[in-house]
């Protein structure tokens, strides 16, 4: 801290607010390591028998030539288990995941859990009507100004879909917007084609003022998700290759959906989903050896009537504390999906769920919790949710201080002070203290006939209107003219 | 095939466990607690009670009416109490052993407004309400003991706690834990009603089919009604713990190590007074610490990061000192089932599983315990069966990693139609509240919430569970003792 030191009788300066606030992680061990060793072991036998399929015969040959078995005929790759093991050791331990404003440079050693926005839906809600339409690149903005302000977002994904750009070059207006709207940084999920990821490298390259500065301090890193089960599209890979051959991180992402996409059984769902994030960090060290990346899980179950991703009920929480203890296990960071609510509405169900979600994440040991804001199994975006997972996120981010326990924290002098049957309102003690007491800002605390004279407001209201506040009076930091113009110039000539 | 009657109570195994403090901060939170006990003491406020305490070796002040408890004196009487004991139900399949391996819910108690089932407003809560709700906590079977979640305001005050005792009995066949009783005519008033319902008084002991607990009154002090009815419980063999409920900035000091300080040395001095005047007394250690709201002064009404850090600080207190606990969980400030009450209930029902308390107190209300309502019950119950459900675990028998069936489907295939999916999918988690509909059909329903459905199945459970009955004569003998109470 470089707080200045009063000198001449001034008030000392205010401690500035934390642009981001990481998580301390434990690592509470969900699976016995018997079982862990048994799902190391399936995956395994799965890589090297049933393998993934990849469409692409380029990508084939080239993971061919680097060890893995590569079929063109049938499009399948399978990985023998010392080609696994050795690919995986060449995968960083740690990484930075850096910003444009060196505050918020993220440091991912295992130590800290940071929250990102969450994304990519199709749908928002709207800040003024609260009705479902669909997203454009102004409510894009609008997310990452908010996510901007909000101590506990550490990262950004893209929140909503720009689907008002052309959509070649979507990912990169998305980009675009979130780098102009925000200082922290950018994990792009939305640039799946080499071609996608080529710009997306120059954007970065020009945000970061050069290719060896984006290399050094990458404020930009990527993630491709597998089609489970066990398939890889070619561009996918192709454009994570780009990607760490520029130095940005290129994670791999497995969303299996049990009895549809992935077995019924919770084991088998996780060797399924391993397996497929083991076979994209493999052939992308096999691609590129020694590239930046990590391990995304992200499950759940089919709800059996409708069909549909389910999110929220108790597999889910295993699938992300046992995602988490098998990205140890491989030494690979993590990023586990969290607050992934099935509910409608930022509702009891919502807060259940993400509650829930929340505490697994943080015991699982998650290195990056993915993310906050978005409803309905992650189909519709809402800022009031992003703001309320925000609070969930600061509770539970200050339970994890613990008690500390030196003896003015005791206080063993202050309770004999004052004695049996007496109170501590106005104890010296109580007043150097009572402000290091959390302070929720959407819980509501005012008395029932307060809040039924006021329309039984709850939370989403006052989430709603503590959005509408930052929208009027963050301003992030711009980029400088001429990024900008640079930025604009890539995305024009990537267009074309 | 006929269909299995489920379970009459669901406990929660306790199979995952954190200790957040280092063993190192425990230790530092016990030591100033044995100062405070030996140095600053209790106030007792019954002068029989403080004689007789320093007889059985406390220091006492009989002018101050002050005990102070020397070390070595408060750990041998902490030793005496059981770490273990059976909390009977009136029916024995709904019996219950506290013995560190489940968590068991209660529901809460003692709210004296409740939520109407039928017009959703709030209003002053009867004799009728509290048999109502009990007997729909009778078939929730999540809920595994019995507080008295409404006071019966429309009986005489005097006998009100034996009312309570009596619609509970009528109403419900699981283990009671009697909380209003907190004098010694009524504490009596009860164990002969528990006597009468169990057939006697060793059948009583053998299955105590109700157990009580007393509050501290904070800071560190204790009232005479609450100790005395202690001791009428301990003499007749039902257990009785002993809940300490601090205000951290009004009623104890501001900082989170403070607070635990003076739950810890009220709930030691407490039971390690009942254990030196009936020793080997089965008690239990109660948390339900709290912060104050610093813009208002009151409860703070919401549950945050310093309730859960009560909850996993003492509940690794008690597992040090070999005490079953009852941890606070399901705590909230809001109004109705909403986002609020959604997040604070499963964030501290979550720790204070996590932390591994014996008992998790208490499913029901909402507004900081003031106001009771059915629907919450069962939404209450819904999260306790996904904990369960997490605690379920993974299996990794060949069946369960199926790596043949990932082979035979392959990549880019479903796994919707395999056999392997159809014989498996039925054990993946079901929810009963939470809603899995389309947007679509949800718009269409006018955008039901879970709390409708919660409490359309209130109703239904309130109208239809018929809990099991009492023989006649004992009811009517239930009322002679109330009736010779009353004069």
């Amino acid at each position: 801290m470089t707080a200045r030191q009063p000198t001449d009788g001034a008030e000392p300066a205010t401690t500035p607010t934390r642009r981001v606030e990481g998580l301390p992680l434990r690592h509470l061990d969900v699976l016995p390591e018997g079982t862990v060793e048994r799902i190391h072991a399936a995956t395994l036998r799965i890589l090297e028998r049933t393998g993934v399929e990849v469409r692409s015969a380029s990508v084939i040959r080239r993971l061919a030539a680097g060890g893995a078995r590569g079929d063109v005929e049938t499009g399948r790759v399978t990985f023998p288990p010392s080609v696994v093991e050795e690919a995986l050791a060449l995968a960083p331990r740690t990484l930075v995941l850096a910003a444009r404003d060196p505050a918020c440079d993220l440091e991912l050693d295992g130590t800290t859990g940071y929250l990102s926005v969450d994304g990519n839906a199709a749908e928002i809600l709207d800040l003024e009507t609260s009705e479902r339409r669909a997203s454009t690149k102004a409510d894009l903005a609008q997310v990452t100004r908010v996510a901007d302000a909000l101590p506990q977002i550490g990262f950004l994904w893209q929140a909503v879909a720009a689907r008002d750009m052309p959509l070649p070059v979507q990912p990169l207006h998305e980009l675009h917007t979130q780098f102009a709207n925000s200082t922290k940084h950018v994990q792009l999920m939305t640039a799946a084609l080499p071609e996608q990821a080529r710009g997306a490298v120059e954007i970065g390259t020009v945000v970061a003022g050069g290719a060896a500065a984006l290399r050094e301090r990458p404020v930009l890193s990527s993630f491709q998700t597998s089609l489970s089960p066990l398939t890889y599209d070619g561009p996918p890979l192709e454009a994570a290759a780009v990607y760490a051959e520029a130095g940005v991180p290129a994670g791999f992402v497995a969303m299996p959906i049990s009895c549809a996409t992935a077995p019924a059984t919770r084991a088998a769902a996780l060797v399924q989903s391993n397996a497929e994030i083991l076979a994209g960090v493999v052939a992308l060290e096999l691609l590129v050896p020694g590239a930046p990346t990590f391990y995304g899980a992200c499950g759940t179950v089919m709800d059996l009537r409708t069909g549909a991703a389910a999110c929220g009920g108790p597999e889910d929480l295993l699938f992300q504390m046992a995602g988490a203890q098998l990205a140890r296990r491989y030494g690979l960071p993590a990023n586990i999906g969290t607050f992934a609510t099935g509910s409608k509405s930022p509702d009891w169900q919502a807060g259940v769920e993400n509650g829930l979600s929340m505490l697994a994440s943080w015991l699982g040991g998650a290195d990056m919790l993915s993310g906050a804001g978005l409803l309905y199994g992650a189909r519709v975006y809402s800022i009031a949710e992003l703001l309320l997972d925000a609070e969930v996120f600061s509770l539970v981010r200050s339970m994890t201080e613990g008690v500390t326990d030196s003896d003015e924290d005791l206080a063993v002098e202050v309770i004999q002070a004052v004695g049996p049957g007496g109170h501590y309102l106005a104890e010296p003690h109580t007043l150097r203290h009572m402000r290091s007491q959390w302070q929720p800002r959407f819980f509501g605390r005012e008395p029932w006939e307060d809040w039924e004279a006021s329309g039984r407001p709850g939370p989403v209201e006052r989430a709603r209107e503590r959005a509408l506040a930052i929208l009027a009076e963050h301003e992030p930091t711009p980029l400088p003219e001429d990024v900008e113009t640079s930025i604009l110039e890539v995305i024009a000539d990537h267009e074309r | 095939m006929s269909a299995e009657a489920p379970p009459r109570i669901r406990p929660i195994p306790l199979r995952l466990r954190l200790d957040l403090l280092p063993k190192e901060h425990v230790e530092r939170l016990h030591d100033a607690t044995v100062e405070v006990l030996r140095r600053t003491g209790l106030h007792v406020r019954s002068e029989r009670l403080v004689k007789e305490l320093g007889r059985a070796g406390a220091e006492v002040d009989v002018d101050d009416l002050r005990v102070r408890f020397p070390p070595e004196v408060l750990e041998e009487a902490i030793a005496r109490a059981p770490s273990s004991y059976l909390l009977a139900g009136r029916n024995p399949e709904c019996d219950i052993t506290l013995d560190g391996r489940n968590s068991y819910l209660t529901l809460d108690g003692c709210a004296s407004e409740l939520v109407d089932l039928e017009t959703g407003d709030r209003r002053p809560s009867t004799k009728a309400d509290l048999a109502a709700a009990t007997r729909m906590a009778d078939a929730v079977p999540e809920v595994t003991i019995i507080w008295q979640p409404v006071a019966a305001r429309d009986v005489p005050t005097a006998v009100q706690p034996l009312h309570e005792t009596h619609a509970q009995l009528t109403s419900t066949s699981k283990h009671i834990q009697q909380m209003t009783a907190i004098d010694a005519d009524n504490a009596r008033g009860v164990v002969e009603m528990a006597r009468i319902v169990a057939g006697g008084d060793r059948q009583l002991r053998e299955r105590p089919i109700v157990s009580a607990f007393q509050c501290t009154l904070s800071p560190l002090t204790i009232d005479e009604g609450p100790l005395e009815a202690a001791l009428v419980y301990a003499e007749a063999g039902i257990p009785c713990g002993w809940v300490s409920m601090p205000l951290t900035t009004a009623t104890a000091p501001t900082t989170p190590a403070g607070g635990v300080v003076i739950t810890n040395a009220e709930l030691l001095g407490a039971i390690a007074a009942v254990e030196l005047l009936a020793p080997g007394a089965p008690t239990f250690y109660g948390v339900c610490t709290s912060t104050m709201d610093l813009s208002s002064g009151s409860i703070a009404c919401g549950w945050g990061p310093e309730e859960n850090l009560f909850s996993f600080a003492c509940g690794q207190l008690a597992r040090r000192y070999g005490i079953p606990s009852e941890l606070g969980a399901f705590g909230t400030g809001a109004k109705t089932q909403d986002w609020q009450a959604g997040a604070q209930h499963m964030l501290s029902a979550f720790a204070s599983y996590l932390a591994g308390g014996d008992m998790l107190c208490a499913t029901g209300t909402i507004y900081a315990g003031r106001v009771f309502a059915f629907e919450q019950v069962l939404l209450d119950s819904e999260l306790v069966d996904i904990i369960r459900g997490l605690e379920l675990g993974l299996s990794v028998s060949d069946e369960d990693l199926a790596v043949d069936v990932i082979d035979d489907v392959g990549p880019s295939g479903h796994f919707l139609a395999h056999e392997h999916t159809l014989r498996n999918m039925r054990r993946n988690w079901r929810p009963r509240y939470f809603d899995r509909d389309t947007w679509e059909e949800w718009e269409a329903a006018g955008r039901p919430s879970p709390r409708e459905r919660a409490r359309e199945r209130a109703r239904q459970l309130v109208a239809e569970h018929r809990p099991d009955p009492l023989p006649e004569d004992i009811e009517t003998e239930l009322l002679r003792v109330i009736a010779a109470h009353e004069r």
